[in-house]
């Protein structure tokens, strides 16, 4: 375990067992659902002490309150002490995967990473199909970055998002063979595989002149700007497009000429808040449209509640997970209005499934196809 | 018993495997300090309803089972932190309910699982708070922090922990449920709600409590001052103090309360105390109260630190006890003694960190002025070992008491200090005893705490 803990995470890890004051576990997702003190971060961390220590022995269970996290990031966020937990849990999965504790499923995912460019092992060119009737410019330093999940979940994003960028004048540029970003393998532990990934990707952007990132995905944003921390210096720097949007919007070059009469709120996704501090960005970009009202949920911008869909969770525990998405949906329900806003392709899809699932009437759409609406009416 | 259990609130509800019960085996009260007691509990039991509490109780009285309740483990003394080979843990957090919310009575009653963090939320969307405002707030539970009588930071404007609880609902070692009258005031006998509070789990599991709320402030002012000394901060309270006023948050620091602004140039070396002041409540009450406040400061030598440096010891009020961990592992020695002896100690109390070479960060005076504590850290590189340095502490927490005061206005005995009841209650320490034999014979409650 020793070699997989990096001496900054020793040192968070000690600050936590010496101050265990708990508050992470105030809004903790797997530990508000299960109230077990080792799917907190502080138990967490006790744990990884015990394992650095050697008096604790390996076993599943023991695997699990570690693969059973979603990364949110609230802990980090709350913690007076600013321990890196979701750090300690990654190394913590890469040093359990060398052990050959975990779930067969989640090595389907870095296969297919690898192999297909998706974790899903989807045909590459079922991923780019979405770009099919779009024209993207080869020597663009703008790319347009789609993710893996859109493309099979919601390509209509991905077409509206190339769309309102082009038409407010930049010059896109889009990879037919787009990888995998590689957060999946660095959320569940694969880190010696995400730094390949990592490393051939930089050079692949490198090579296709790349100067900027932007994509819609969160997740695919945050660990793009990461990988300056696993593999050195990267000549690119990446955006979310709430980003884009809201400069574009101010700007004049997005034209919200329509206006839309509707309730809504907005979700703040996991890695755009806690992780991109982004939350002033999608309230600015939905109040921007004239007619939209925007609702706020109980918990809201850095204290917004997780969807239960990152860190691999809908793989390693799809139960804890659905527990975790149903106190999302109470809520949203709390605020009255039918539709949810947001800007991550996860938590788009973790709210439908579970609203759908739970007979509620609730449609969450994304701030691209909202935005989208403005402008054409 | 693990049957017993099992059978009691399901499977899902009983944790046995090792790495779960480790997790259970500490609180917030450090190892270093008691590595010889620490034991990994046998299991650990979650509870949703009283009559479960009850039937736990039973086998555990079945068995001659320890059992040790805790809420967020966030003791500083160690009251939940199982002392007993084969300790059951009953984990009350999934008692999280509002029970009922009477807006004209101003009552809440609650489960004693919920943490103070959500019970306030939930006031506070429709327009309520219950003031009880710890340093572990974030994180605490309402039964936790009835269980050891916790102090919060706004005492001076709603009153002690204890005044503001009007009923509880305990499960007697026995298994016999007790709910007292949730009246604000009664004439008829013992206050026998006022056992449980501050009893740490050794007389009963509390499982539910009916609280005195308040309406939500309309407006908060705070005051941070600086003086050229913690004597001079202090006896500038004790006026305000006999001028009438009760500030919500009282607190006086020493030099380490103003350090960072005299090493940002802020202020100058002579500064060397500090007085933070809170008043909340109808705007206009707040400001006469300020007003007047302000009168009294003008003709005491100090300055007034500002608005920024107020908002952030407001923001930091919480985090501050987890901060001081940077330094070393932190403790306090939450002593208070009579007013007349409170700068007798606090030399003491100075001369006692420098004999022992003890990291002091700093003294204070917090929410009563008898209150005088201190923040210390204790690390490898420290010049005594933790065996010198625990001797150390209970002679400043005798001092404390020779001086007429008490060992912790907080945090609480657990089994920090459970080798000094005796010297700090004398004979009533026989009575505690009895009235612990009494409800407890087979001593199940929380066994190892408080000198039981």
């Amino acid at each position: 375990m020793e070699r997989y803990i990096p001496n900054k995470l020793k040192n968070d890890i000690m600050l936590c067992n010496r101050c265990r004051c708990g508050f992470c576990e105030s809004r903790c997702p797997t530990y508000t659902v299960t109230h077990i003190e080792s799917l907190s971060a502080r138990g967490r961390n006790l744990l990884a002490l015990a394992l650095l220590e050697g008096y604790i022995p390996l076993s599943k269970t023991l695997a699990d309150r570690f693969f059973t996290c979603t990364t949110c990031g609230f802990c980090k966020e709350i913690c007076p002490l600013e321990v890196d937990t979701v750090k300690i849990v990654q190394n913590v999965r890469t040093y359990l995967i060398k052990e050959g504790l975990y779930d067969s499923s989640i090595n389907i995912i870095s296969k297919n990473i690898m192999k297909y460019s998706n974790p899903y092992g989807k045909p590459i060119e079922d991923k780019s199909a979405w770009s099919k009737d779009l024209h993207f410019y080869r020597d663009g330093k703008t790319l347009l970055f789609g993710g893996c999940v859109y493309p099979f979940q919601n390509p209509e994003v991905l077409k509206i998002t190339a769309q309102l960028l082009q038409k407010a004048g930049l010059k896109l540029n889009y990879l037919p063979n787009e990888p995998c970003c590689g957060y999946p393998l660095l959320a569940l532990g694969f880190q010696e595989d995400f730094e390949d990934l990592a490393r051939k990707n930089a050079e692949l952007f490198m090579k296709a002149g790349v100067e900027e990132i932007v994509a819609n995905c969160p997740g695919c944003v945050e660990t793009l700007k990461q990988y300056s921390e696993y593999i050195g210096k990267v000549d690119f720097k990446v955006l979310h497009i709430v980003d884009y949007l809201k400069e574009l919007i101010e700007k004049g070059r997005i034209q919200l000429s329509h206006a839309i009469p509707l309730e809504v709120t907005y979700h703040d996704p996991c890695h755009l808040t806690r992780y991109l501090k982004k939350y002033e960005e999608p309230r600015e970009i939905i109040r921007s449209i004239t007619g939209v009202t925007l609702k706020e949920k109980p918990h809201n911008k850095m204290e917004s509640l997780c969807c239960g869909g990152g860190g691999g969770m809908l793989v390693t525990n799809p139960d804890t997970s659905s527990q975790i998405s149903d106190i999302l949906l109470r809520e949203i329900q709390e605020t009255g209005v039918t539709t949810v806003v947001t800007a991550c392709p996860t938590c788009e899809r973790v709210i439908n499934f579970t609203a759908d699932l739970k007979g509620a009437k609730i449609k969450c759409i994304d701030i691209v196809e909202l935005v989208n609406k403005a402008v054409k009416g | 018993m693990l049957k017993d259990l099992k059978q009691i609130v399901g499977p899902d509800n009983v944790l046995t495997e090792k790495c779960d019960l480790l997790t259970y085996s500490r609180d917030r009260y450090s190892p270093l300090f008691s590595p010889h007691l620490l034991k990994i509990p046998l299991a650990v039991v979650f509870p949703s309803t009283t009559d479960e509490v009850k039937r736990i109780v039973e086998a555990a009285n079945k068995h001659l089972i320890p059992l040790v309740p805790r809420g967020r483990g966030t003791s500083f003394s160690g009251s939940a932190t199982p002392i007993v080979e084969n300790s059951v843990v009953v984990d009350l957090t999934k008692m999280n309910k509002v029970i009922y919310l009477d807006e004209d009575a101003l009552h809440v009653k609650v489960q004693a699982g919920i943490s103070l963090k959500d019970l306030e939320e939930t006031l506070n969307r429709k327009g309520f708070t219950f003031p009880h405002d710890p340093g572990s707030f974030p994180s605490a539970t309402v039964g936790g922090s009835i269980s050891t009588n916790a102090l919060g930071w706004k005492v001076g404007k709603y009153g002690l922990l204890k005044d503001l609880i009007l009923g509880l609902q305990v499960v007697l070692p026995n298994g016999t449920v007790i709910e007292t009258r949730s009246m604000p005031k009664s004439s008829t006998g013992f206050d026998i709600k006022s056992l449980f509070i501050g009893a740490e789990g050794t007389l009963g599991i509390i499982t539910e409590a009916t609280l005195r709320i308040f309406p939500m402030p309309e407006k908060r002012i705070i005051l941070f001052y600086a003086f050229p000394s913690f004597e001079d901060a202090l006896h500038a309270l004790i006026k305000i103090r006999k001028r009438g006023l009760y500030p919500a948050i009282q607190l006086v620091t020493d030099e380490a309360g103003v350090e960072e602004f005299v090493e940002k140039g802020k202020i100058g070396r002579e500064y060397r105390g500090g007085l933070i002041l809170v008043y909340e409540g109808l705007e206009g009450e707040v400001e006469v109260q300020k007003m007047e406040t302000l009168k009294v400061l003008k003709a005491e030598k100090c300055i007034d630190l500002g608005e920024d440096a107020a908002k952030s010891f407001w923001e930091l009020r919480h985090n501050m006890y987890s901060l001081m961990n940077k330094e070393g592992q932190y403790d306090s020695l939450d002593t208070a003694v009579p007013l007349n002896k409170a700068i007798e100690f606090y030399k003491y109390l100075k001369e006692w960190a420098e004999k022992y070479k003890i990291k002091n960060l700093g003294i204070s005076s917090w929410v009563f002025s008898e209150n005088v504590s201190m923040d210390l850290v204790f690390d490898s590189s420290s010049d005594i070992s933790i065996r010198e340095y625990l001797k150390a502490r209970d002679e400043a927490v005798i001092k404390a008491l020779e001086l007429g005061g008490t060992s912790s206005y907080c945090v609480g005995v657990g089994i920090r200090y459970a080798h000094l009841m005796r010297e700090e209650h004398g004979v009533a320490f026989d009575i505690m005893r009895a009235i612990k034999r009494a409800l407890d014979p087979n001593n199940i409650m929380n066994p190892g705490k408080m000198g039981f």
